[in-house]
């Protein structure tokens, strides 16, 4: 059986398949979307409370900047369109020092 | 039902009862080697007078028609309006009494512009650039399509580990970003692209080699030589000399002013070879006095002693002994440079200064090629095609043409699959005709290869397999013309990483002495991906003598390139297709409207088949009748739901000898366990509690490395390692 692709919950890392990392103040991160998706049947979310900027370069691609030290968690939600599916992604783990 | 044909916009005449049966397809899963056209069956034109003329009076003594040798756009309507082909290819040939043709659409289009031609062709005028530390440096910089990856590329590396690690630039080679290489491909042949691989990591962070080891300074020539030297001096008591040339063995410069002052004619780096003996002395006492050499640039008409110093060759050196030195000072158009000779640095000025007795010296100048990267040469053996190959091989894509504009789709399967738009056929459907539950053309280990430069190698290959016992055993169903970097890694920039080979390391005995030569590579194409990382390094180059302090590094990595790991990320829903493969050849009714508008990205239901089906291929359709289909089940299972862990810890935040843990049950437990172990978890401490006590508190007596773990019902979490004492959060 083809397991049910509409299903598969995001995975998104810091590039590498990195899931934490730690940057100083101000450097320019970026977070990619790892999982392939038809974009015409979905929307993306990302949830990166604490961010000073978001720079969407695609649904796969986000630049992010933090201004204020400390420890930010982010992360992505799937919705299809037609509103069968809702996939939340894997948390990140990002600490501004 | 008659059809209308338009041959290079020309409406061309057919036989009213002239069948032409269409067969569409993109992406045959039969056959992962190539991607498929669609087309028609070879059909006959009449030799009418309009036909003649269509096609240029072919056939006929004396004609001069180009027809079977060019593209003939060609368009297929139904007597309806419906469309069939839109700008297809038509290929014509004689068939004795009437012509032949046969229509081709899809990507055929693609395939034909890039046909015969090289990556050659492309204008590479961003990736030109001088080879200088500045430059690389600039490549780490700032975005460009070219970088600089920092790798052993088994060339002369430098000293590059310890606390400040070299790196000799004169064995780096630039690589091309593939993403940059892919959209110049198809904006200079005016073609639209697009497709969510485009977007994603995996193809924005890829990187081409320049696939031939150059040095610096590999091809320096020599423009000018002289080994009978005159002398100029200026500043009283503490002479300064220039070196001058009465003559000369070689001269390829502009000018030689005074003929100490060499003028070149071309910007670049140029290296100062120097040797002899030279005899320099007090002006009164006439002891030794030790002496320097240097370089000066544009100083004609100055006195010696009021030069300002440029490069240093040497100081310091002892009157009578021989020396053999070298500089190398970067020049532009029409700058002239000398060579001076004045009183070492740290030697006084009593006593005066000037030379003695020269008993040697010889002078030469030499042009250091800096590298110079022909782009367009080595990728001239890089056909277009075979590069178009390698990405839709290595992303598993299927190449979709939109019918009325040069825009091409490319999509991975698990895109087409998770798609929602189907479209019930249910009412098409006639029967089936067969049901098979193997595909043809697989083996049990369908291989993906690199090339290797250890023939026998294949650690970096990967197989789609396919648990079928009828298959053969394995086949290759893509050779790269990628090389896989070598086996083993080494130690680069204190970390261990891949040697991607662009110079082979001879080793020869000179007078007993071992000597490591370097001995270029071609033809190497590696893909790598780079790594940004904050390092403090010193960048240098032998050749020209240059070095900088440098921390904003970019190392090479080679995350997902394996071809086992492609498999996994790109062919795992055609594996699940191809494992519980169901095949069916089935008989359906389609109108010309179907046919028309047939979106091959779709999956299509059918009732009677009980499933949604890729359509693989519709053979041979001619308007009015049943058509042949082969139909690939797509069987969806249930939504994969992930069950939550019985018990999970989320955070541990220590404070010094206190533990504050908060953690989650998910199985009705009424009481959990925290487990501490204090001896690298070969025994555990248990503290039962109630599950509402969460955080649960936990105080350590004395310090030690633990690891706590929580259990519920039987159940546990994940062991989390603490240092007691410390200050930290722990998130999971």
């Amino acid at each position: 059986m083809i397991p049910a692709y509409k299903h598969i919950p995001p995975f998104i890392d810091f590039g590498f398949g990195l899931t934490t990392l730690t940057v100083p103040l101000n450097k320019n991160i970026t977070v990619w979307l790892n999982t392939i998706y038809n974009k015409e049947a979905y929307n993306f979310n990302l949830a990166s409370q604490g961010a000073a900027s978001v720079n969407t370069i695609s649904v796969y691609e986000y630049q992010l900047k933090y201004t204020q030290t400390g420890t930010y968690h982010i992360s992505l939600t799937v919705t299809a369109k037609d509103a069968t599916a809702s996939l939340e992604s894997n948390i990140l783990t990002l600490t501004v020092v | 039902m008659p059809l209308f044909l338009y041959i290079n916009g020309k409406l061309a005449d057919l036989d009213p009862k002239q069948a032409i049966a269409q067969t569409k397809q993109v992406n045959d899963l039969n056959s992962l080697q190539d991607r498929q056209t669609s087309y028609t069956n070879k059909f006959r034109l009449p030799k009418t007078a309009n036909n003649i003329k269509i096609m240029d009076f072919l056939t006929l003594p004396g004609n001069n028609s180009a027809i079977p040798y060019q593209k003939n756009e060609c368009s297929l309507y139904s007597e309806s309006g419906a469309c069939f082909i839109y700008k297809g290819w038509a290929i014509i040939t004689d068939g004795g009494d009437s012509y032949e043709a046969v229509l081709y659409d899809g990507i055929i289009d693609l395939y034909k512009t890039f046909e015969n031609k090289t990556l050659a062709e492309l204008d590479f005028s961003d990736l030109q650039h001088p080879k200088n530390v500045t430059q690389v440096k600039l490549s780490w910089d700032i975005n460009k399509p070219y970088r600089y990856i920092l790798a052993d590329y088994n060339g002369d590396t430098g000293n590059t580990n310890g606390q400040l690690p070299e790196v000799d630039i004169d064995y780096l080679v630039p690589s091309v970003n593939i993403a940059w290489l892919w959209n110049l491909i198809f904006s200079t042949f005016n073609i639209g692209y697009k497709g969510a691989v485009f977007n994603m990591q995996e193809f924005k962070n890829l990187w081409l080699t320049y696939p031939q080891g150059i040095s610096s300074g590999d091809s320096a020539v020599d423009i000018f030589e002289s080994s009978d030297c005159g002398y100029k001096s200026s500043g009283g008591a503490v002479l300064t000399y220039y070196i001058g040339y009465n003559s000369w063995e070689t001269n390829e410069i502009v000018a030689a002013i005074d003929n100490r002052h060499l003028k070149v004619a071309e910007s670049g780096y140029y290296r100062v070879e120097i040797s002899g003996n030279v005899e320099t002395v007090a002006l009164g006492f006439q002891y030794p006095k030790k002496f320097k050499l240097y370089l000066g640039r544009n100083s004609q008409y100055t006195p010696p002693h009021q030069v300002q110093q440029s490069v240093l060759l040497a100081d310091n050196i002892t009157p009578g002994e021989d020396f053999s030195l070298q500089g190398t000072i970067h020049l532009n158009t029409y700058d002239t440079v000398c060579v001076l000779l004045g009183k070492a640095s740290n030697t006084s000025s009593s006593n005066g200064f000037y030379i003695s007795e020269v008993n040697a010296l010889s002078v030469k100048l030499i042009k250091v090629e800096q590298n110079k990267y022909d782009f367009r040469q080595v990728f001239s053996e890089f056909s277009i095609k075979d590069f178009m190959t390698e990405i839709v091989q290595r992303f598993g894509l299927t190449i979709f043409k939109n019918k009325y504009e040069n825009t091409y789709e490319f999509l991975t399967l698990q895109e087409q699959l998770q798609t929602a738009e189907t479209e019930n056929w249910s009412k098409k459907f006639s029967k089936t005709i067969s049901e098979k539950y193997t595909y043809g053309s697989y083996a049990r280990q369908n291989w993906l290869r690199y090339s290797y430069n250890d023939k026998e190698g294949n650690y970096n290959d990967g197989f789609l397999d396919i648990d079928n016992t009828s298959l053969e055993a394995a086949k290759d169903i893509f050779k790269s013309k990628i090389y896989s970097p070598e086996k083993f890694s080494s130690n680069y920039l204190n970390a261990r990483h891949n040697i991607y080979k662009l110079w082979e390391k001879e080793t020869e005995q000179e007078d007993g002495i071992e000597t490591v030569k370097y001995k270029p590579l071609d033809k190497r194409f590696y893909l790598m991906r780079a790594e940004n990382i904050t390092q403090e390094v010193r960048v240098k180059s032998t050749a020209l003598e240059e070095e900088l302090q440098v921390t904003n590094l970019w190392v090479e990595n080679y995350w997902k390139l394996p071809f086992y790991d492609i498999i996994q990320g790109f062919y795992n829903p055609l594996r699940q297709i191809l494992k519980n493969a169901v095949i069916t050849t089935a008989e359906l009714y389609l109108t010309e409207a179907d046919i028309a508008n047939l979106d091959l990205r779709k999956l299509y239901y059918i009732e009677q088949l009980a499933g949604y089906f890729i359509i693989n291929k519709i053979n041979n359709y001619i308007p009015g009748k049943p058509v042949k289909c082969d139909l690939v089940k797509v069987n969806y299972s249930a939504p994969v739901t992930v069950q939550p862990p019985a018990i999970a810890i989320h955070k541990v935040v220590v404070n010094n000898y206190i533990l504050k843990i908060y953690f989650e049950v998910n199985n009705n437990a009424d009481t959990v366990t925290l487990d501490v172990s204090y001896d690298g978890q070969q025994t555990w401490n248990s503290s039962p509690m109630v599950v509402s006590q969460n955080p649960r508190h936990f105080s350590i007596s004395g310090s030690s490395d633990i690891h706590i773990r929580m259990e519920a019902n039987g159940e546990y979490s994940e062991i989390v390692p603490i240092t007691i004492p410390s200050n930290t959060t722990i998130f999971l």
